[in-house]
């Protein structure tokens, strides 16, 4: 049961200050990293909070720099051979599995670690998942597909649990909220069941948390609502502003962004335990600030589909780390503000 | 014995020079004209690099194009672009062609230019016409690919395409050209395409299972037909081409193959269809690797050869 409706949360990753950004990769690892990503931790906390954001997220993952190469840097198993083309001449390190994938190293203790000292607000873990770690892997490694999807997700798994004790120690027994990163998830549609698996297994056997996933920039999201009654996570964070109009309107007509959540509805009704959507409704690809009452119409279209205003929660489509951060503040202020003016219709 | 002639195509991969240099272009502080020299200098290298490996046949490693559809995109009359668009089901993308009116050339190929959205032509920057090989994506890939606005359908923009193609294979010297088909054919081979360009000096890439019926129409053969070796292809290919060809070496994961292992199975294929000589080649264009291991890939390419 939530304990209110319509939470504001932030989906991972925040502009770094520039102060971190252009010397992230020379003083990684060292006091001095760790000094800086603290301090735009701290910075990007207050930041949320002057938005009026309810779940702070990490802090805008200041401790990471992509959410591939984050996790591979801690692994055993993986090479990297060189760069791999995404599109122009936009270049990304690609791993490629050699050998059996091992957690080596925590991914996202010494993060969380400083937030939980740092912070008493609402917290929400990013961790990337195992099918996304294995589709931009390449596998010289295992047999399938399927055998290294698992392997990241039982290194995924070994993590969630260390974080757990880590959260118990400060929080005791509330929950905690990991939300699994599946970008990749609906990209080779006819293996939904490998996402399905792997990413149960990620969650497999700890308790007391709030397992969600995050996918985005999906050709169709009916691919994932279909694993619905399988998939063990309790709510997806999804994108669908890019894919929607700037025109206002609460009719599916007017908003095409939001159109298929009637698929998602049509599954979610026939589960006992309805999962709930985080609702993207701020694109980060523009600059352009989604006014008030656009978001608005946005969050009221969605919960007239989905029927339920306590199956909604409210973010950015994706992390905000694409836009400045003054722009980022001004996406949040106005998310929070038209999630108020929602509520108050309640 | 089958004598196994080896070929390289599309998108290499750039040296970490290049990309870098390529940034500084991008910011303005590298100027245009200096860039087309260094991709010159670099395609140059390679060329060196493939008849010292004693590579059969290549195509231009296209450096210069941001995708398999861009330059041509771009340099068309009738095509615009599009959103970023994933390029089937990697985690690579490309700019969607929109098809929008009649297609026609709007540039002069050949010749240094600054454009818009990708880096400066000419299109091609090979020298050695006897080995070099010109690269286009082929027709149903285009059309797959594309967005058509214009609602032209697959057979008219075919032969647009057929006819745009020869207008630029006249500006250059290529004695041969490779259509590079990465989606699935479906439907038979476009006459109104071949009906502009010469058949026999065609090497077409192919993705997936071969039948009759896909060549049903062509008048004679193909220079040849590349395909995976599954099922009955090298058959089909061998009947609808001079030299049929075989994709193998795996653009998409850096494990290397075994060149000897790989040698031996080309030879037994040889030995079985009856072929006196046959094309080997890389599955889709090695631009999907880090550069280091698509330098390897060429390597054993040379060794299976030998």
């Amino acid at each position: 049961m939530q304990e209110k409706t319509l939470i504001t949360q932030e989906i991972g990753s925040f502009r770094k200050p520039e102060y971190l950004s252009r010397k992230f990769h020379t003083i990684e690892g060292k006091k001095e990293f760790y000094d800086l990503a603290k301090k735009a931790t701290v910075e990007t906390i207050g930041l949320f909070e002057n938005a009026g954001l309810e779940n702070l997220g990490v802090g805008g993952e200041m401790f990471r720099w992509e959410m591939y190469e984050h996790l591979a840097a801690n692994v055993e198993g993986l090479e990297f051979y060189g760069m791999v083309r995404s599109f122009d001449n936009r270049y990304y390190k690609k791993g490629s599995v050699v050998g059996p994938i091992q957690r080596r190293s925590p991914f996202h203790l010494d993060e969380l670690e400083f937030l939980l000292s740092n912070s008493k607000g609402k917290l929400k873990v990013p961790v990337t998942g195992p099918y996304t770690m294995m589709d931009w892997s390449f596998n010289e490694h295992y047999g399938d597909r399927l055998e290294l999807a698992n392997a990241y997700a039982d290194a995924i798994n070994h993590e969630v649990r260390e974080l757990k004790k880590a959260w118990e120690k400060v929080r005791g027994d509330e929950v905690l909220e990991i939300q699994i990163d599946e970008p990749a998830a609906t990209t080779h549609p006819a293996e939904m069941d490998i996402v399905v698996e792997s990413v149960n297994r990620s969650f497999e056997g700890i308790g007391n948390i709030e397992p969600t996933i995050h996918v985005c920039y999906s050709v169709d999201y009916r691919y994932l609502y279909n694993t619905l009654p399988d998939l063990k996570v309790q709510g997806l964070n999804l994108e669908y502003a890019n894919r929607d109009r700037h025109s206002r309107g609460v009719d599916v007509e007017k908003r095409p962004g939001y159109a298929d959540l009637k698929a998602f509805s049509e599954v979610n009704q026939t589960l006992s335990k309805p999962k709930f959507i985080g609702l993207g409704v701020t694109d980060v690809h523009i600059d352009f600030i989604e006014p008030v009452d656009l978001i608005r119409d946005r969050i009221e279209t969605a919960v007239k589909l989905i029927g339920d205003p306590d199956l909604v929660r409210v973010n950015p489509d994706c992390g905000l780390r694409t836009r400045s951060r003054e722009t980022g503040l001004e996406k949040l202020k106005n998310m929070v503000l038209a999630t108020e003016i929602v509520r108050k219709n309640f | 014995m089958t004598k196994l002639l080896k070929l390289v195509h599309g998108i290499y991969p750039k040296t970490e020079k290049l990309r870098v240099r390529i940034g500084r272009w991008e910011r303005g502080i590298m100027p245009a004209k200096d860039l087309n020299d260094l991709i010159q200098d670099e395609v140059d290298s390679f060329e060196k690099n493939a008849l010292d490996l004693n590579i059969d046949s290549y195509t231009d490693p296209l450096f210069n194009w941001f995708d398999i559809f861009r330059p041509l995109s771009v340099i068309a009359k009738g095509i615009e672009l599009g959103p970023l668009t994933r390029f089937g089901e990697t985690n690579t993308f490309y700019r969607l062609p929109e098809l929008k009116g009649e297609l026609g050339m709007d540039a002069k190929p050949s010749e240094y230019s600054e454009i818009e959205e990708n880096l400066p032509l000419p299109l091609y920057h090979v020298g050695d016409f006897s080995r070099a090989v010109a690269f286009f994506p082929g027709p149903e890939t285009f059309y797959t690919m594309a967005l058509d606005i214009a609602g032209k359908g697959f057979e008219a923009f075919s032969g647009d395409l057929g006819k745009y193609y020869s207008s630029i294979i006249s500006s250059f010297r290529f004695r041969k050209l490779l259509i590079f088909e990465a989606v699935q054919l479906k439907s038979p081979q476009p006459l109104a395409f071949y009906s502009h360009l010469p058949v026999e000096n065609t090497i077409l890439f192919t993705t997936g299972p071969l039948n009759d019926g896909l060549f049903s129409g062509i008048k004679g053969k193909f220079h040849s037909i590349l395909s995976t070796p599954a099922g009955n292809n090298l058959e089909i290919a061998a009947k609808h081409s001079l030299i049929p060809g075989v994709e193998i070496l795996n653009g998409n994961n850096t494990k290397l193959e075994n060149p000897v292992e790989v040698r031996s199975k080309l030879l037994e294929l040889g030995t079985k269809y009856n072929l006196d000589r046959l094309y080997v080649t890389n599955t889709n264009y090695l631009d999907f690797l880090p550069r280091p291991i698509a330098d390897r890939k060429l390597e054993i390419l040379s060794k299976v050869g030998e």
